[in-house]
């Protein structure tokens, strides 16, 4: 079977060896902690007077990317941020499987 | 108590001297054990090099000696109690005062390696009592305990520690086995819990309802705060009693000795976020081991989520505390904003860093280069919005134009029991796509060999790219349709419908009842299902079944309306 975008994940994860559901599991359960870690750590670097655009934006039914976009424009360090939290959870589940 | 208040003058009861007689035997002990802690920190301050810890330690050391000299001022007054009762009547001149203190100079505490710590206030006006030294990270917060007249310091004599023999007082209490201090309590537990023994009862009520004396125990046995979870994981199995529940318990364990040290940790004011969120690392990397030997242990990726999904969200809690209240409550509304999200977090989370967008990009450009062996409605769903990405890219920004496209029609389909659902048809559909991309595979290996066997031109990646995209479009199309390859007249009579009605306005096949539109020259024209041709007609329907189909069972979900898939039919449309 070719590669497809879900497999390619999977390999880059290293997690290939486990149940397709236990794969999709994985990725479920490790993308919200990414998604948590990354907000917690990103929101409260928002300058003040984004802050307060930002809290507007939340009360209403802005779409996700239109919030990680401002996130991005507003927080300083923001993508790396999260390239930690990823690059976190790639070396946790490679380690974990070792 | 107002400090201005007047000492309330009275005469001792006999059992009130005796008992400041025995109080005033423990000065020694206790003075020693001041002496010790002093010296400690001394040298510990001596060797310290950084400023922000030379400080603290400072402070420490400062406080310490004011602790000394307080309970070298009670004692004399003890001792003028005992000797002159009626120059002195109480000691401090309030009897709730006096309760405290006799609580700080008891016999049993005198027994603890820790004294009680007790600082005068800058005016001297005032003794206050301090929570336990910690000598790693911990900055006191003062707590009034007790005024003392001035004039009462200035007039209190000079004494020799130890009791005082006078033929009024009773004979000493008969020495009794001493009751464990709290202090001796929390040792013994925060030892048991670091050793990974269970606790009793008796000890698990102590933990729960003394956390702040268990808390200063534990960093004596988390040295220099190191989290201890990998090791007590290790400790468990070399013990070869490594049941999965021991293992997870040690861990469970080892977090409650960490957030202790995070607790302590956050409490110094010098201690920034940065410096807790490193504290997080350092356990996360301990953590890492632990669940490493729970892996070894079961081979099951449950208790690695369970683990690691319940550590981090207790240490962003604890961070998040850190905060105040507004941006703790910014935060919780943003995680409960994404968290319906849940199914696609992993992927928008992994295509938010240029590093893996770049990867995303790749990975979406390889999938296009496979497209044809129809592998995944995701695919399909990416490989839209990649060809979006690409038309409206901005040459400045390809990161957040690559976002816009592909986050944003992710989070409806993957999100929730519907994405759940697309998700796991999904993975179905790959499964049986494998076996048909496997012939597939076959058949174009054997095709490009007789291609080649009859020297036919190679194409040139550009052109098998645009070869592939043709046939797998056509293909989509075509089972979009009716999910089965049509007849040549079927296909035929599709696709002369379909030249015919490809370029006019979407919106006509929306509704082919009534609809009513302006033509190019600007004119109104209102047009009825009737005014189509057959052909037309069953193209249309065709169309919107197909769109119910999706709908029904891909990963695209609800994720693009009809229009938007009207739109995508007659922009990609079926090639010849």
């Amino acid at each position: 079977m070719e590669p497809n975008f879900l497999q390619q994940l999977v390999t880059k994860f290293d997690i290939a060896d486990y149940p397709v559901e236990e794969q999709h599991k994985i990725l479920d359960e490790m993308s919200q902690i990414i998604m948590e870690s990354t907000l917690t750590r990103a929101v409260p670097l928002l300058p003040v007077e984004a802050a307060v655009e930002y809290d507007k934006m939340l009360e209403t039914d802005v779409g996700i990317s239109e919030i990680f976009t401002f996130l991005q424009l507003n927080v300083p360090g923001f993508d790396e941020i999260v390239s930690e939290e990823v690059a976190t959870l790639e070396k946790m589940l490679k380690i974990a499987k070792s | 108590m107002s400090l201005e208040n007047p000492l309330e003058k009275r005469i001792p009861t006999q059992e009130e001297i005796s008992e400041i007689g025995k109080l005033s035997t423990s000065i020694p002990e206790k003075i020693k054990n001041i002496d010790s802690h002093l010296h400690n920190l001394e040298t510990v301050l001596n060797k310290t090099t950084n400023k922000n810890e030379y400080d603290r330690l400072e402070t420490m050391f400062n406080q310490l000696e004011g602790m000394k000299k307080s309970i070298m001022e009670i004692s004399s007054k003890a001792t003028d109690v005992v000797q002159n009762p009626e120059l002195v009547p109480t000691l401090t001149g309030d009897a709730e005062m006096d309760e405290i203190f006799r609580a700080q100079l008891a016999p049993e505490n005198t027994t603890s390696i820790e004294p009680a710590n007790i600082e005068l206030a800058s005016d001297e006006s005032a003794i206050v009592a301090i929570p336990p030294v910690v000598e790693e990270v911990k900055t006191p917060e003062p707590v009034v305990v007790s005024p003392v007249s001035n004039a009462q310091a200035q007039t209190a004599p000079t004494i020799t520690p130890g009791p005082t023999t006078t033929p009024e007082q009773p004979p000493q209490a008969p020495q009794t086995p001493q009751q464990p201090t709290l202090e001796s309590q929390a040792q013994m537990i925060a030892q048991k819990i670091k050793n990974g023994d269970s606790l009793n009862q008796e000890e698990s009520d102590f933990r729960k309802n003394n956390w702040g004396i268990l808390e200063a125990a534990m960093m004596k046995n988390v040295e220099q705060v190191k989290p201890v979870a990998g090791t007590t994981a290790a400790q468990a199995l070399e013990k070869n009693s490594t049941p999965v529940e021991n293992i997870s318990r040690n861990l469970q364990q080892s977090r409650e000795e960490y957030v202790a040290a995070f607790l302590v940790a956050r409490k110094n004011p010098a201690t920034n976020k940065d410096q807790l969120l490193a504290l997080k690392a350092t356990y996360d990397e301990n953590t890492k081991k632990g669940i490493d030997e729970i892996w070894e242990q079961t081979k099951s990726k449950k208790f690695l989520i369970d683990s690691l999904r319940d550590e981090h969200r207790a240490l962003e809690k604890e961070i998040l505390e850190r905060d105040t209240d507004e941006t703790k409550a910014r935060i919780e509304k943003s995680i409960k904003k994404f968290g319906f999200i849940t199914g696609s977090a992993f992927l928008y989370s992994l295509l938010l860093t240029g590093k893996l967008i770049n990867d995303g990009v790749e990975l979406v450009k390889k999938g296009i280069n496979k497209i044809t062996s129809g592998n995944g409605k995701a695919l399909e769903l990416l490989k839209k919005h990649y060809d979006t990405m690409k038309a409206s890219a901005k040459a400045s920004d390809p990161k957040a134009s690559f976002l816009d496209q592909l986050i944003n029609p992710l989070h409806k389909p993957w999100g929730g029991e519907t994405g759940k659902r697309s998700f796991e048809l999904g993975t179905k559909q790959q499964e049986e796509a494998a076996k048909k991309e496997a012939d597939a595979a076959k058949k174009a290996a054997a095709l490009e060999k007789k291609k080649v066997d009859n020297g036919a031109k190679e194409k040139t990646p550009e052109e098998l790219e645009k070869s592939q995209m043709k046939d797998f479009l056509k293909k989509s199309f075509e089972s979009g349709f009716e999910g089965k390859q049509m007849t040549t007249k079927e296909e035929k009579d599709t696709l002369r419908a379909w030249n015919k009605i490809k370029d006019k306005p979407v919106h006509l096949f929306m509704n082919p009842e009534k609809v009513t539109y302006k033509n190019n020259a600007g004119e109104e024209v209102t047009k009825k299902v009737s005014d189509y041709s057959k052909a037309e007609q069953g193209l249309y329907k065709k169309i919107k079944d197909a769109y119910a189909d999706r709908q029904a069972s891909t990963p695209m979900g609800d994720g693009m309306t009809l229009e938007q898939f009207i739109k995508e039919s007659i922009k990609n449309g079926p090639l010849k």
